[in-house]
């Protein structure tokens, strides 16, 4: 079997000396080992459909060493923000709420093993974290990084994180990122990833977002370039009136690999779940957008939205798309839509005939494709840094001089809970 | 003078034979109607001139100021000064009418460097202004849920603010209620006062008592069969194409003899 070539010079052995030398706490040791395991042994995916995307997926692990990496967040008044690693000494009941549990699949196996970055936030109630906290996740110079984020919103709560992940060197490397935030009752969160990658590198990544009753979370993914992107969120609408929304942008060239899922879970009564993804695809670039809608039992009146749509360039991209709906009560409103389509010629011709180039109608068409995603990024910061590396991206020009922090958050990029309706940018709805 | 010169065309599409040996010619500040049944040939021959990829010149040639245009894409010929306001305008999603428009004119006038962005704006509110749009069309979508007379406002706004030398308005009347027309048609006339020449593909005659051509012409299968001025555009009103038809039969009929 291909995905069983993968060599671990990171061994069980390994993964329990690291998890003493740093003195963790028995229970995470035993976790750490028990993943490991299942790293090896789980299968990437079950689904032939997948497999067409996940066969050329080599993470090339070997040499790879367990390192933290140094780790500066600068103090924020007000709130609990450490490295994961000093948050487990220092808060081990409440860590080990979330993080002691047997992973669900092979790449939040992978993670649990081997995570040594990452960062334990923790919102204290009613607080409102005016300026973004911004993450960085890059390997520099080693091959491979793993990261784990938990992040608390105590209730009544309200911030917002940008996590930048990228590799620009000319090395492969592969970045692990997992993070799983809860919201307690009206908190208000926002989670914003970007990626850049160049092509050797690899990024795997999975979120998990509980939301209790009133509470509201918005991410936003920006997913460009990376020999192969496999990213899982979840969003579970726990509490009544919930509100959890996610929007990504994919971006592949080349021989690029993205494996996408987003699925959202209602649970609460009146909650709403709305996912669009939008993804481009050119070259011999190959995407896979999955996700399920699942509404339970006692989630009467609440809302799902689950999107994924797609653009092909030239002839040896390809895309799927695979949205499910389970739905187990009544009085709800769910929809779910999906496409794969290439640009219209008479598209073309017409925008041509206004003096635009080929390549210039391509793109205004593709901006426009992705426009409803990205008109939901309230925060500038993100979404000019998006708009840039699409920009690079098209033009086929190296991401490196793009290198570091976000610029230009400011305090008017302090999120905006003025969200516009739910479905207000569907054809179907718009008045 | 500058003109634009179709030299015995022939056009096909998918192998189907559409144009057979049309010619005409338009100078600068001329306006050509151009008249014709259903099937007729009229919608290719704006595709032609425009450059669609669909369509195959077989033979014949057009000639802008005296050199062929066929060797280029439609930009180029857009950079050249020609414009086709479209019979079905494309809609595309997520782009504001605005925002395509600044860049079709940068696009199409490079020797001008970009424009202003404010002053942009003030030219194209004025335009809306003149053709009675709600200044909120400037931040729609292209055409996206537009009226068929919206899309065809749309198109003469595109062609006031882009000042080509020669527009090709291909059947911009149709689906205009009375008042509709008039504006659209005040719009052209604006236009023209720019020295533009302008090849007007219709099915009536009812706009050109508004836009008034300066020569009528008769298009029967792929050919133009007969020309004259606006006079005759009121006969075949009267008349209807059957007319034309007739005539050319007797025509035929005696060439045989």
């Amino acid at each position: 079997m291909e995905n069983q070539k993968n060599q671990l010079s990171i061994t069980e052995e390994s993964v329990a000396q690291f998890s003493k030398s740093a003195k963790e706490p028995s229970w995470l040791t035993n976790r750490r080992i028990e993943a490991i395991k299942l790293f090896e042994t789980l299968p990437i995916e079950n689904s032939p459909l997948f497999k067409k995307y996940a066969s050329s997926l080599e993470l090339n692990l070997d040499n790879m060493q367990l390192q933290q990496q140094p780790q500066n967040l600068p103090a924020i008044d007000g709130i609990a923000i450490m490295p994961i690693s000093n948050a487990i000494q220092s808060h081990e009941k409440l860590i080990r709420q979330y993080i002691d549990k047997a992973p669900d699949n092979k790449f939040s196996a992978l993670n649990l093993a081997t995570f040594t970055n990452g960062y334990f936030i923790h919102i204290p109630k009613n607080t409102a974290i005016e300026l973004p906290i911004s993450l960085l996740n890059s390997p520099e110079n080693l091959p491979y990084i793993a990261a784990k984020n938990l992040i608390i919103a105590e209730e009544g709560s309200n911030f917002t994180l940008t996590e930048e992940n990228y590799s620009h060197s000319q090395k492969g490397a592969v970045v692990s990122s997992s993070t799983c935030a809860h919201a307690k009752e009206k908190a208000s969160i926002s989670l914003n990833y970007i990626n850049s990658f160049n092509d050797k590198s690899s990024f795997i990544c999975d979120k998990e977002i509980l939301l209790e009753k009133n509470s509201k979370s918005f991410s936003s993914s920006g997913y460009f370039g990376g020999k192969q992107t496999i990213s899982t969120q979840n969003t579970i609408m726990q509490g009544e009136n919930s509100f959890g929304e996610d929007y990504g942008v994919i971006f592949g060239s080349n021989d690029e690999r993205y494996s996408v899922t987003s699925n959202i879970t209602n649970l609460g009564k009146n909650s709403k779940g709305k996912v669009v993804s939008k993804g481009v695809y050119r070259d011999g670039s190959k995407g896979l957008f999955k996700g399920m809608a699942t509404i339970g039992k006692d989630a009467k009146n609440s809302i799902s939205y689950l999107a994924g749509h797609s653009i092909l360039l030239g002839k040896n991209s390809s895309s799927d798309a695979i949205p499910g709906l389970k739905i187990d009560t009544n009085d709800v409103k769910a929809t779910h839509s999906a496409s794969i389509a290439q640009i219209d010629e008479s598209q073309l011709f017409y925008l041509m005939s206004r003096g635009l180039s080929l390549d210039d109608s391509n793109k205004l068409v593709v901006e426009g494709f992705l426009s409803p995603v990205l008109s939901q990024i309230k925060l500038k910061a993100v979404a000019y840094r998006i708009r840039a590396l699409f920009e690079l991206m098209w033009e086929r020009k190296p991401f490196a001089q793009l290198h570091g922090h976000l610029e230009g958050i400011s305090k008017d990029d302090s999120h905006s809970s003025d969200k516009k309706d739910l479905f207000e940018g569907h054809y179907k709805y718009r008045k | 003078m500058s003109d634009l010169e179709l030299l015995n065309l022939h056009v096909s599409i998918d192998g189907k034979k559409i144009l057979k040996g049309l010619t005409l010619t338009i100078k600068q500040g001329e306006t050509h109607a151009i008249m014709g049944p259903n099937g007729s040939g009229k919608s290719t021959l704006s595709n032609a001139i425009m450059g669609n990829p669909k369509y195959s010149i077989d033979s014949g040639d057009i000639l802008l100021d005296g050199t062929s245009i066929l060797s280029l894409t439609p930009n180029q010929r857009a950079e050249k000064g020609l414009f086709l306001a479209f019979q079905y305008p494309q809609e595309i999603s997520g782009v504001s009418l605005a925002y395509f428009l600044r860049n079709a004119y940068n696009a199409s006038h490079p020797q001008n460097g970009k424009i202003p962005v404010m002053e942009f704006h003030k030219k194209l509110q004025e335009k809306m202004k003149q053709l009675k749009m709600d200044p909120s069309f400037a931040d729609r979508y292209l055409n996206e849920g537009f009226s068929g007379g919206e899309k065809k406002r749309s198109e003469i706004l595109q062609l006031a603010m882009l000042e080509p030398r020669y527009a090709i308005l291909d059947e911009t009347d149709s689906g205009l209620d009375i008042d509709a027309l008039k504006t659209v048609s005040e719009g052209i006339n604006l236009a023209a006062k720019n020295k533009l020449g302008i090849l007007l593909i219709t099915h009536y005659q009812r706009i050109l008592r508004f836009v008034k051509p300066d020569f009528v012409h008769v298009m029967v299968d792929g050919r133009i069969v007969k020309s004259g001025t606006s006079s005759l555009a009121e006969k075949l009103e009267k008349k209807g194409y059957e007319w034309v038809i007739e005539e050319l039969k007797e025509k035929a009929a005696k060439n045989r003899k």
